[in-house]
C-alpha cells in the first residue's frame, strides 16, 4: 500500500530500522519532550484522511502542511499549544478529532502556563470551569489595549484639588462629597459629574449643612448615600449622615438603634444588600491620644440599627487606609497600614482578607502571582469578578504609584495590568474611582500635594466568566 | 575539541563536535550513560538528510546563542521566531514533518518549538474550511453540528491575541 510505504519511508528513510542497537538498556531511558510514538499501524486507520488528490505532489508551498493528520496526538497537542485562542476555536470547527483536542483541559493548562498565568488549585480542581473563557478573560485583561486611560474633557464647575473625598455612583452621575486640600482646609461641598454630558455641577443642597470633612466613607443604598465617619482636622469626628439623592437633602442622623461604633476616620466601608459594613480606622481619645480601632460593625439601614460583629476566623488586624469591595456577596479587604503621629507608618500591608457574612467568618486565602507593590490609600473598584487596585502608597517606599493590579477572585491570582502606551496615568493615592458601565472615572487624590486629576479608564472587554 | 560520531538510519556517519551533538538531550543522556566511545551512536529514527539539517540547526545555535530572555514567560508568542530560524523552517512539507519528529525524538526543545510554531502559524486567522485544506483534515461534522459549534464559539471576539 502506497501510504504505508510512504509512512515507513518517512520514519526510517526508506530503510528498515538499523540492527545496530548496541545500547538497548540506555536507550530505554531516553525521554523525548513529547512521548514518541512510532508511526505504526495505528495510523493506517487514519489513512482515509489523506483524501486530497495532490497529497503526493510534495510542493514547496509553505502554507500547507498535509502531514498534520500523521502526527501523533502528543505532537499535535504541542502544536496546538502555540496557537491563538481564535485559531484554536476555528480549528475545533474543522473536525471531531480537533474539537476533542481543543476541549482537552490539559491544553488550556499548558496555554495558561506558557502565557505566564499560574494555575491555582481552585482552577485545576474546578472541572466545570470553562477554561477557554477563563483564558480569554486573562488574555484580555493583560492585553496592551484592554484598558485605555485618557484625560477627560469636561465642562461646568470643576471641583477644587482634594483628597480623601468620596465618590458614589447614582444613575449616570458621579457624586463627590467632601475631601481635604490640606490638614486644616476641608470641604463640605457636593459635586455632581454627569457622565452623559461630561458636565460638573454643584447643585444647591437642602436640609442640614454637610460638615467640612474628609476621610469618611460613602455608600449608595437605594436613593440615599449613607455617610459615616470623617474628620474635620480639628478635633471633631463625625457620625452617620444620609444624603437623599432624589431630594438633594443632607441629614445628620442623630439617633440610631443598637450599639453605635465610635466616630472615626481612615476606616473602610462596604455594602451588602441593606447592610453598611465598616471596619477599623482610627480616632483620637478625649485625652488626645491617637488610637487604631480594631472593630467591625454593620448598620442595618432599613431600621438604622448598628450591630457590632464578632466574627471568627483569620480576622485582619486593626489598620487605616485599607480598602473594601464586595464581590459575589463577600467583602474583600485589601492593604492599609498602621500609622501614628509619632512614628508615621510602622507597618504597611498588601494582604487580602475575605469576610463571608453567611458564615460570619474572615479568611486569609493563599494568593498567587506577584504581590502588589501598593498598600495604603489605594483606589479600588470591582470589574466583574476582578478586584482592581490603582495607585496608592507603595509598600516598599514612601512614594505613591500608578500601578494597576487585578485580583482574579476565581483563581486568587494577582495580575499586573499593563499601562497603555498612549496615556500614562499620574501616580497618586487617596483618589476615588467610580464605575459607570464600562467606564471608570478617577478623580482627585494626593501626589506630593492635593490634585484634581480627572481621568477616565475605558475597559475594552467584559469578563466572560462571573 | 572532542568529537563524536552519529550514524543515521541510512548508515551515514557524521562526525560532530560533542557540544553541538549534546544540544540534543537524547544524545547527551546517551553519552553520559556509555561514556567515551569511538563507536558511532546509531540514530535509527533519523535519516541522513534530516540529521544534516538538525546538526546545521544545532551548530548555528551553538555559535549564535540566543540571549537569555528575562523572566517574561510569554515565550509562546507566535511572532517570536527568530529570522534565521524562520528561514531554516522554510522547507518542503515532508522535511518539516521529519524535522518535528527528529526534534522530538532527539529532544531538542528549541527546534521542536520553532517547527511546531511554524505549523501553528500556517492556520493563523484562517477559517475552519481553510484549516481543513491546510492540514488535510476531513470534515466529519454534519452541517447541524458545524452550525452548533460555530454558535458555541461566537463569544470569542478577535482581539488579536
Amino acid at each position: 500500500m502506497a501510504n504505508e510505504a510512504l509512512l515507513k519511508g518517512l520514519v526510517c528513510g526508506g530503510k528498515e530500522v538499523s540492527a545496530k542497537q548496541t545500547n538497548d538498556d540506555s536507550r530505554a531511558e531516553y525521554q523525548p519532550i513529547v512521548p514518541f510514538q512510532f508511526l505504526d499501524g495505528e495510523y493506517e486507520d487514519d489513512n482515509n484522511n489523506l483524501y486530497q488528490d495532490d497529497f503526493y505532489n510534495f510542493n514547496n508551498n509553505s502554507s500547507l502542511f498535509q502531514y498534520f493528520p500523521l502526527m501523533n496526538d502528543e505532537i499535535k497537542m504541542y502544536i496546538l499549544s502555540f496557537m491563538t485562542l481564535k485559531d484554536l476555536l476555528s480549528l475545533s470547527q474543522s473536525c471531531k478529532e480537533m474539537r476533542a483536542m481543543v476541549e482537552d483541559r490539559l491544553l488550556w493548562f499548558q496555554l495558561l502556563n506558557s502565557h505566564g498565568f499560574s494555575i491555582t488549585d481552585s482552577i485545576r480542581d474546578n472541572s466545570s470551569l470553562d477554561l477557554k473563557k477563563y483564558f480569554s478573560d486573562l488574555k484580555n485583561l493583560t492585553a496592551k489595549n484592554s484598558v485605555q486611560w485618557s484625560p477627560l474633557e469636561f465642562n461646568g464647575v470643576f471641583p477644587t484639588k482634594r483628597y480623601k473625598h468620596t465618590s458614589s455612583v447614582y444613575k449616570n452621575y458621579v457624586v463627590i462629597i467632601g475631601g481635604q486640600r490640606s490638614n486644616s482646609k476641608r470641604y463640605g461641598d457636593i459635586y455632581y459629574y454627569d457622565t452623559k454630558t461630561n458636565e460638573f455641577s454643584r447643585p444647591k443642597i437642602v436640609g442640614d449643612q454637610p460638615p467640612r470633612f474628609s476621610r469618611h466613607t460613602s455608600q449608595v443604598i437605594g436613593d440615599k448615600i449613607y455617610i459615616f465617619g470623617g474628620f474635620n482636622g480639628n478635633g471633631t469626628y463625625f457620625n452617620l449622615s444620609t444624603y437623599n439623592l432624589k431630594l438633594k437633602k443632607w441629614k445628620n442622623i442623630l439617633e440610631t438603634k443598637g450599639m453605635a461604633p465610635d466616630p472615626r476616620s481612615n476606616h473602610s466601608s462596604a455594602v451588602i444588600g441593606s447592610k453598611y459594613y465598616i471596619f477599623s480606622g482610627n480616632n483620637t481619645t478625649n485625652d488626645g491620644e491617637y488610637k487604631i480601632l480594631e472593630d467591625f460593625y454593620y448598620l442595618e439601614t432599613k431600621t438604622l440599627t448598628w450591630h457590632k460583629i464578632n466574627a471568627t476566623g483569620d480576622i485582619p488586624c486593626g489598620r487605616g487606609g485599607h480598602t473594601m469591595e464586595v464581590i459575589d456577596g463577600k467583602i474583600y479587604l485589601f492593604g492599609g497600614g498602621i500609622w501614628s503621629p509619632v512614628s508615621d507608618w510602622t507597618q504597611r500591608f498588601n494582604d487580602i482578607h475575605i469576610y463571608d457574612p453567611e458564615t460570619n467568618c474572615w479568611s486569609k486565602p493563599s494568593i498567587y502571582g506577584p504581590a502588589p507593590n501598593t498598600s495604603t490609600f489605594t483606589t479600588s473598584f470591582v470589574y466583574g469578578r476582578f478586584l482592581v487596585l490603582f495607585g496608592g502608597g507603595c509598600q516598599s517606599t514612601n512614594s505613591v504609584c500608578n500601578n494597576t493590579y487585578a485580583l482574579d477572585t476565581k483563581s486568587m491570582n494577582w495580575i499586573n495590568m499593563p499601562l497603555s502606551d498612549t496615556y500614562t496615568p499620574r501616580p497618586r493615592d487617596m483618589a476615588t474611582a467610580s464605575l459607570v458601565g464600562n467606564n471608570l472615572f478617577v478623580f482627585g487624590g494626593f501626589s506630593g500635594g492635593p490634585v484634581n486629576y480627572f481621568d477616565q479608564i475605558t475597559f475594552n472587554f467584559t469578563p466572560l466568566l462571573k | 575539541m572532542s568529537t563524536i560520531k552519529l550514524e543515521s538510519a541510512d548508515e551515514k556517519v557524521f562526525e560532530v563536535e560533542r557540544d553541538i551533538a549534546c544540544m540534543a538531550v537524547t544524545i547527551k543522556n546517551m553519552l553520559e550513560d556509555i561514556g567515551e566511545t569511538d563507536t558511532a551512536i546509531p540514530l535509527p529514527n533519523v535519516t541522513s538528510n534530516i540529521l544534516e539539517k538538525v546538526l546545521e540547526y544545532c551548530k548555528h545555535h551553538k555559535e549564535h546563542p540566543t540571549p537569555q530572555q528575562d523572566e517574561k514567560k510569554d515565550e509562546k508568542r507566535l511572532d517570536d521566531i527568530p529570522p534565521w530560524d524562520r528561514e531554516f523552517c522554510k522547507v518542503d512539507q515532508p522535511t518539516l514533518f521529519e524535522l518535528i519528529l527528529a526534534a522530538n525524538y532527539l529532544d531538542i526543545k528549541p527546534l521542536l518549538d520553532v517547527t511546531c510554531k511554524t505549523v501553528a502559524n500556517m492556520i493563523r486567522g484562517k477559517t475552519p474550511e481553510e484549516i481543513r485544506k491546510i492540514f488535510n483534515i476531513k470534515n466529519d461534522f454534519t452541517p447541524e453540528e458545524e452550525e452548533q459549534i460555530r454558535k458555541e464559539n461566537e463569544w470569542c471576539e478577535d482581539k488579536g491575541n
